[in-house]
């Protein structure tokens, strides 16, 4: 009996020792997922590390309509067509209701989490040596840049909105309400500021970077946000004229370090050229800087940031659906206004319309006009209809060369250097600083002879030949053969004096009516690239006058007979109605 | 018809634990004396076992007599001939004994059930359990395992999926006990886990891979259904347990049994839909409101009725499509099982195979399987026990579901009648190719049945070895392992011609291609202490400890190619290179539970029962809370307890002669889903491509706290059996509570996620189980009839914001605490505007999607306003239907005359709405789709007396929407089975016996509803409940069969 007892006991010991070590062995109750990266296995090198970035800017992709949608629509130069539902009515109409998918921040939101994710696990990487400490910069440069472009556009079209930096990694932190402190756009952009201005690396990659590549034909160097552009554009919201001036002026000199034997380059990467290898004016050139592929160096010096659409790959083009009526939804189209804009201008040789407008910025095909600038690489440019309607390739414009020459012009006529501001959309620096009463010396022509960021050297002497960084700038309205918009001497300079630099009457009245046309200018240059609201916002706050931005979209909506015109302008004479509904909890 | 008893006491321990050790006992001196008689007859029985498990026992002589010693007259002793009921009889302080035993088949009310713990008469045991003998099922032989269980439990709602042969049952216990997680009972074959899941999605619409297709019914000895004592299996038995015993040879001798079925399957009843005359008329109509003038009408090519248009004899047919599609076809099923052995080692090998052919041309099933079940008897202590399987299956398939242009069904419904099957010449030649797709873009049902194809193959091993050491003659230590491989592989091919093409998001899918492998293993592995033990006192324990390990690894590998270069490449790799895409998943899981389980009894008169597991997995979040923690794993605590009384038992019941069982049992316990997804607690990373390169995002919100679900049992039942049995009742109410719900919940859109899983959801079910048997006539013609009737009640309790919209197949269903789970939520209608006036008086509009209101007119759908703001919008939307039956069971009934038996088992179902998600579409009026012939009453002038709305291009004012023209009452009742069966008078020295059936299923169904059969299961989830989406009916069969003892 006692040996059977103690049979039952060693089976018992033994069944009980197996299953406490089943139990204790962690190994058992640790399974890592294998259809996804286990947050132990992420993050081990600088592949993971640009793995993490390539995500974030392909899941950015996803914010593309809305961020289309939203900044065009609610300002004045976009309508909706019959096809557009309730809820593009809505943006349209500034009456958006709860559960307008079009007033989701969720998309952004989406981002900013990877964002703050990577962030937070680069610098754990680089903490542990696993990245180099140039790798960390520019990379937590990037993301936090792009975090804050994010948060920029949700504070102008939300007001107020949670500002969360930090990982959102399980649901205890969903649950902890301090990790969403809420803030207003006012105090959101001086942040934004300061979080920009302490970046170790405000550059673009390196050459030598390994994110900068070739994916499927894409260079990857246009796909990275520019952090002297979104500097400039929180400076110039904040009021920070010469912050804002140097800024963009930093983005327009990307290429001096390389130096004039880098030719091409250097000329005319970001100068406002026509694209070609001299100074001639090629007007035809500008529709193909929306249309050409981004390999070419016409595209490059052009475009700062664009991201692009692949016919082969997801998430599919939203423009298609947009704008086209071949193959798209048809939603959106030029308005009115937008059009009559174009239509009022004059060419040089007489032809009664700006270039920019009819048959580039849209189109007329079977009758309905068609925002073309995102089309080109869908429908053919002559018959507006497309190669293959299922190939949706195309591109998503975000930062551009003429952009800064406008905001850097705005912010330069704000210091004062209004003619900096009438050089850049009318004739360039060259032509415009041809003229220097103060001097004989060829040499002091040509360029403006300021201190930096007002220093234009758009000189081209051929004796003693000197060729300035912006010789090659040939004002925005020249670059596409269309008049000058001249300047009323008359109303707003004393004309009475004799002296070449007569003196204003009005500073203030000449300041806004300088500032007047560079909108007027964005207008017909960058209209539909996502610029407009963020144009109208600015302006009507900083001149703390919510006129200026009712009238715009107001008179929009009377020249399309919108039966809701009046009643929008009231609403939008409250600042508090400039920005989207939205249940945050 | 009642189950076929087979209780040899002998047989009962096999599969669990059969290493028994004899005892000698040294005996108290009293004894019983009694006779046995025949129940029916009267006359005396001889050879009968009386006995006292683990004390005595007796036969009884020719004139029924026999002498027993008992410990004292309190005990129970146990009486049971080889073709008689066991039956359990309480001395009550008697000293003799009259016992009349049922001859088999009887449903007694001491059958057994098999436990894990090993064999058990129902009638000692504390819990709500449904004890089911197959016995070969020689009667049903090509039913599926889950199908043969409908109307045969009480409390469990089976519903068939689909006609398609293999699809299985949604078996739903007592209702709901999730709302995202699993839903259906654990399985457990021969102590195995058999895992009963269907991984990742079939490429063929509604098609489901179904595990337990892969069992043949006939190899089934036992089936028994643990309702409320499913702490047993922890965390895996929230939806109460299934287990399922194989046959193992009953006797040495060599058995051979071989059968032969072959069947007749019956085309369904036909949709009744528009014919040409009837539809051209429509057409004309319809095209009218899409903006075409009668002249543009009357230049259409099918429109011109002159046979000299050249296009006159493509458009002047007269075809239904419906025969081209659906079919009677047939059946076949052999199978042939040898069982035999010596003292060593007992066999039991079955070999089947078995055709079904579907309803819908060209489909089957053709299943081959074997099984090796076997008994060794090692050494006087150590046995071993194993079961083998493996099944291969074939199906072909068409697909299922909402898709008029792939769904065959579907297709042959809308497609215009005076189209041919056929190419035609100008002439009226017609070509022997079929014919494109038509001028409205639908495909040509005949080219999906004839040139698509789909195939599902697969095959499983499920095995396990048991071993079983006697440590001394009360305990034994076992272990069994269990081996599950499977694996299941499709391939589609649907070929552009006549077959409507997909738009992709970059191009045009004119053929579609796929494979898909799905694979799963798993190990399992159950090793346990058990320690039986009768005293002589009268008290009985039977305990076991241990525990169950399962490895899962699950993989899904899946293949989309298109555009193949012709129809007659059908392989993915043909497809063209730019579109051919691959995708799968994989999943892992561990679970390991400890389990003790006690039965107490006093003198099997009260019984007292004791679950407890502790459980953990491999999904449970390392900041579970209420859990126990050991080495940092949150484990599940999960314990039952169970009591029963057999008050027929006691002393003072002796009087009362006509009462052979009175038990009353109570029990309460907990038990736990862990189907809580793999890897909920973990943050991963998902892949996110920047054009063609692949980048790393943020794959969830990690809920490290995430844990299974608990749901509550409480129980209280009573079973009786009077007049000799010839009455028994079984009678239980129950509540189940189920906490820790898994639930989407939303998360504050600032964390870029929509939502996060978490338990915070809790739901209810209250029920009300009843069983009636009744033995009716019991002379040479015995009569039985049978009646399973159950009623639940379902109520979510909580969910994040108390209220949830899903939609699901054009429906919107309400989720809401304080409702049952599944509501339909939609428009209530008030028939039509039968006048233009009528509707101009209403003044009710509807928003168009651009935002602006359009007014209803005459011939419109008058929707109720509910908020009076004469807009119907959302907000008009109330509760128009509820999925959940009011009451659902069956009503069976047995003749036996000598050798002649006959079985009937009705099944119903009542109370429960129904969305018509078909006739949705078939009655919408608004495309150039063959609709029903209702059409024929549309509203087609002002004034017209008719509740049918008017015909509408595009129906701009919604006048189908998702409203309660749809919902329709989808109770049944339905003559599920009839059989017929006769014992041939051979008997040979070769042929031992041979009997003949005759059976059929579905004979019969009345319903009100207006679909092809209200018996369908789109998924298994609450949610999804009671929508017909389109899937293979139900149909008749009949089958006749022959089986030979060798």
């Amino acid at each position: 009996m006692k040996k059977k007892i103690f049979k039952i006991g060693v089976l018992l010991l033994i069944i009980t020792a197996s299953l406490t070590a089943m139990v204790s062995c962690q190994d058992v109750f640790d399974v890592e997922p294998e259809n996804a990266i286990d947050y132990k296995n992420n993050f081990r090198d600088i592949y993971d590390a640009d793995a993490a970035v390539n995500g974030i800017y392909g899941q950015l992709l996803s914010v593309a309509g809305q961020y289309e949608v939203l900044n065009e629509l609610r300002a004045d130069l976009m309508s909706v067509t019959a096809n557009a539902d309730a809820n593009l009515r809505q943006i349209e109409n500034h009456n958006v209701t709860f559960g307008n998918p079009y007033a989701d921040p969720k998309p952004f939101y989406s981002v900013i989490l990877n964002c703050n994710d990577v962030i937070k696990n680069l610098t754990i990487m680089k903490d542990n040596n696993k990245i180099t400490q140039t790798e960390y910069d520019q990379r937590f440069s990037d993301l936090v840049a792009l975090r804050s472009w994010l948060y920029f556009q949700l504070g102008i079209h939300f007001g107020e909105i949670p500002y969360v930096t930090e990982s959102i990694e399980n649901i205890s932190d969903v649950k902890d309400a301090a990790k969403y402190p809420r803030i207003k756009l006012m105090e959101l952009v001086p942040k934004l500021i300061a979080e920009m201005e302490a970046l170790p690396y405000k550059d673009p990659y390196p050459e030598s970077s390994s994110l900068n590549t070739q994916i499927d034909g894409y260079p990857t160097k246009l796909i990275f946000i520019n952090k002297y552009c979104l500097l400039g554009d929180l400076y110039l919201f904040n009021n920070n004229y010469l912050q804002a001036a140097s800024a963009y002026k930093n983005v327009l000199e990307t290429t001096t370090p390389l130096g004039q034997g880098a030719g091409y380059t250097y000329y005319n990467t970001y100068m406002g050229t026509s694209g070609t290898d001299n100074d001639a004016v090629s007007a035809s050139a500008w529709q193909t800087f929306l249309s050409r592929s981004p390999q070419d160096r016409e595209f490059q010096a052009e475009w700062i940031w664009s991201l692009f659409f692949d016919k082969n790959y997801s998430p599919q083009n939203p423009f298609i659906n947009l704008f086209s009526n071949n193959g798209g939804k048809y939603l959106l189209k030029p308005s009115q206004v937008a059009m009559d804009n174009w239509l009022s201008q004059e060419q040089t040789n007489g032809t009664p319309y700006d270039y920019r407008g009819p048959d580039n910025s849209y189109k007329i095909i079977n009758g309905q006009p068609v925002i073309m600038k995102f089309l080109y690489n869908y429908l053919n440019s002559t018959t507006g209809l497309p190669t293959n309607i299922l190939e949706k390739s195309g591109k998503w414009f975000l930062y551009r060369a003429t952009q800064m020459h406008l905001r850097y012009s705005e912010a330069a006529n704000r210091e004062g250097h209004d003619k900096i501001a009438y050089a850049l959309i009318n004739q360039g620096v060259r032509a415009t600083y041809i003229f220097n009463p103060t001097t004989t010396d060829a040499t002091q022509k040509q360029g403006t002879f300021l201190p930096f960021p007002y220093d234009l050297d758009g000189r081209k002497i051929d004796a003693p030949t000197i060729r300035g960084k912006h010789h090659r700038n040939l004002g925005i309205r020249n670059r596409v053969s269309v008049k000058p918009s001249l300047i009323d001497s008359a109303q707003y300079f004393d004309m009475s004096q004799k002296r070449f630099d007569k003196p204003v009457l009005d500073e203030v009245a000449y300041t806004q009516y300088m500032e007047d046309k560079i909108m007027t200018e964005a207008a017909l240059e960058l209209a539909y690239e996502g610029n407009r609201w963020q144009d109208l916002v600015r302006i009507a706050l900083r001149r703390n006058d919510p006129a200026y931005l009712a009238d715009k979209v107001y008179a929009k909506l009377l020249k399309e007979g919108n039966p809701e015109a009046a009643t929008v302008r009231a609403k939008l004479m409250n600042k508090e109605n400039w920005f989207l509904p939205f249940r945050w909890e | 018809m009642p189950a076929l008893a087979q209780q040899d006491s002998t047989r009962s321990e096999i599969g669990t634990n059969s290493a028994v050790i004899n005892q000698v006992r040294k005996y108290s001196g009293l004894k019983v004396t009694g006779t046995v008689t025949n129940a029916a007859t009267g006359a005396p029985l001889s050879n009968i076992n009386v006995a006292i498990p683990d004390y005595s026992a007796a036969l009884t002589d020719e004139s029924g007599r026999f002498s027993l010693d008992v410990p004292s007259f309190k005990v129970t002793i146990n009486i049971s001939g080889q073709d008689y009921q066991l039956k359990q009889v309480s001395l009550q302080g008697l000293n003799s004994l009259t016992v009349a035993l049922h001859e088999k088949p009887f449903r007694s009310v001491y059958e057994s059930a098999m436990l894990p713990t090993g064999s058990l008469s129902k009638s000692q045991l504390p819990y709500a359990i449904t004890s089911i003998n197959p016995a070969g099922s020689w009667a049903r032989p090509i039913e599926f395992t889950d199908d043969y269980l409908q109307g045969k439990v009480i409390g469990l709602d089976v519903i068939r999926r689909s006609g398609t042969a293999g699809q299985g049952s949604e078996m739903i216990l007592r209702g709901f006990n999730s709302l995202n997680a699993d839903n259906k009972p654990l399985i457990v074959v021969d102590g195995t886990i058999y895992d009963n899941n269907s991984y990742g999605s079939s490429l063929i619409s509604e098609h489901l891979n179904n595990p337990l297709a892969h069992i043949d019914i006939k190899d089934i000895d036992n089936i028994t259904i643990v309702k409320d004592g499913a702490a047993l299996y922890g965390t895996k038995g929230a939806n109460g347990v299934v287990l399922i015993t194989t046959a193992h040879a009953n006797e040495l001798a060599t058995k051979i049994d071989f059968a032969a079925y072959g069947g007749v399957n019956f085309a369904p009843e036909k949709l009744p839909v528009m014919n040409s005359r009837d539809f051209r008329l429509y057409l004309s109509d319809i095209l009218k409101t899409s903006g075409l003038t009668d002249a543009q009408i009357q230049d259409l090519p099918y429109m011109n009725d002159s046979p000299s248009n050249p296009e006159y004899y493509r458009y002047h047919s007269e075809t239904d499509w419906q025969d081209q599609v659906l079919g009677s076809t047939q059946n076949q099923n052999y199978y042939l099982k040898v069982t035999g052995g010596d003292n060593i080692a007992k066999y039991a090998l079955s070999v089947g195979f078995l055709e079904r052919d579907g309803i819908v041309k060209e489909t089957s099933l053709k299943r081959y399987s074997t099984r090796f079940n076997a008994d060794l008897n090692l050494s006087p202590r150590l046995t071993a026990n194993t079961s083998l399987a493996f099944t291969s299956s074939e199906q072909a398939l068409r697909d299922q579901g909402l898709d008029f242009n792939i769904n065959p069904i579907l297709a042959s419904l809308v497609k215009a009648p005076f189209l041919r099957i056929q190419q035609v010449t100008n002439e009226g030649v017609e070509s022997p190719n079929l014919a494109d797709t038509d001028i409205f873009n639908h495909s040509n049902p005949t080219s999906l049945i004839s040139k698509v194809i789909e195939q599902d193959q697969n095959y499983r091993f499920f095995g396990s070895v048991k071993f079983n050491y006697a440590v001394n003659k009360y305990a034994s230590v076992s272990s069994l392992v269990g081996l599950t491989f499977d694996r299941v592989r499709e391939n589609i091919f649907i070929p552009r011609l006549g077959v409507t093409p997909e738009v992709l998001d970059n191009s045009i899918a004119y053929s579609r291609l796929g494979n898909r492998v799905q694979r799963l293993f798993s190990l399992y592995n159950d090793t346990y202490f058990a320690y039986k033990r009768s005293w002589t006192g009268g008290h009985t324990l039977a305990s076991s400890a241990g525990f169950r390990f399962q490895n899962l690894k699950s993989e899904e590998d899946r293949a989309y190619g298109y555009n193949s270069p012709s129809d007659d490449f059908t392989s993915v790799g043909t497809g063209a290179a730019a579109l051919r895409y691959i995708t799968g998943d994989i999943g892992k899981a561990n679970w390991l539970n400890t389990y003790l389980t006690a039965n107490y009894s006093y003198l099997s008169k009260y019984l007292l029962n004791f679950n407890f597991s502790v459980d953990g997995s491999s999904r449970f979040g390392i900041e579970a809370t209420n859990a126990l923690t050991i080495g940092g794993n949150k484990l599940a605590v999960m314990p039952a307890i169970a009591a029963g009384w057999l008050i027929s038992s006691e002393n003072f019941m002796a009087n009362l002669r006509v009462v052979d069982l009175l038990k009353l049992r109570v029990s309460y316990g907990l038990s736990g889903n862990d189907d809580i997804g793999n890897y909920t607690a973990r943050q991963y990373y998902v892949s996110q491509n920047l054009f063609g390169a692949q980048g790393t995002v943020r794959g969830n919100i990690a809920n490290p706290g995430i844990k299974w679900e608990t749901t509550r049992k409480a129980n209280l039942g009573l079973d009786a059996a009077l007049f000799n049995e010839r009455l028994s009742l079984t009678a239980d109410v129950y509540k189940n509570n189920t906490s820790d719900m898994l639930v989407y919940e939303s998360v504050p859109v600032a964390t870029g996620f929509a939502y996060a899983l978490s338990n915070n959801g809790a739901m209810q079910n209250q029920g009300f189980d009843l069983g009636l048997f009744s033995r009716l006539v019991d002379k040479v013609v015995k009569f039985d009839v049978g009646l399973n009737f159950s009623k639940y009640q379902n109520k979510i309790t909580q969910i994040p914001g108390d209220r949830m919209l899903t939609d699901f197949a054009g429906a919107t269903i309400l989720t809401e605490v304080g409702k049952p789970a599944g509501q339909f939520y939609g428009y209530k209608t008030e028939g039509i505007f039968r006048t233009e006036a009528e509707a101009d008086a209403s003044n009710l509009s509807t928003r168009l999607p651009n935002g602006s209101l359009a007014s209803f007119q005459g011939g419109d759908v008058r929707f109720m306003d509910l908020n009076n703001d004469q807009i119907i919008d959302d907000q008009d939307r109330m509760i128009i239907g509820d999925p959940n039956p009011d009451f659902f069971g069956s009503l069976s009934g047995s003749v036996i005359w000598r050798k002649l038996s006959l079985n009937a088992l009705f099944t119903f179902r009542s109370g429960n709405d129904v969305y018509n998600a078909v006739r949705a579409n078939l009655e919408a009026f608004s495309t150039t789709q063959n609709q029903t012939t209702a059409a024929l009453n549309r509203w087609q002038f002002d004034g017209q007396n008719t509740n049918v709305p008017r015909a509408n291009f595009g129906d701009p004012l919604g006048n189908a929407r998702f409203s309660d023209r749809w919902i329709e009452d989808g109770s049944y009742i339905r003559l599920r089975s009839l059989s017929v069966s006769y014992a041939l008078p051979v008997k040979t020295a070769i042929i031992k016996n041979a009997s003949v059936y005759a059976s059929g299923t579905n004979l019969f169904t009345a319903s009100k509803y207006l679909g092809f059969d209200p018996e369908f299961s789109a998924a298994v989830s609450p949610l999804a409940q009671g929508i017909d989406v389109g899937m293979e009916p139900q149909y008749k069969s009949v089958h006749l069969g022959v089986r030979i003892g060798l």
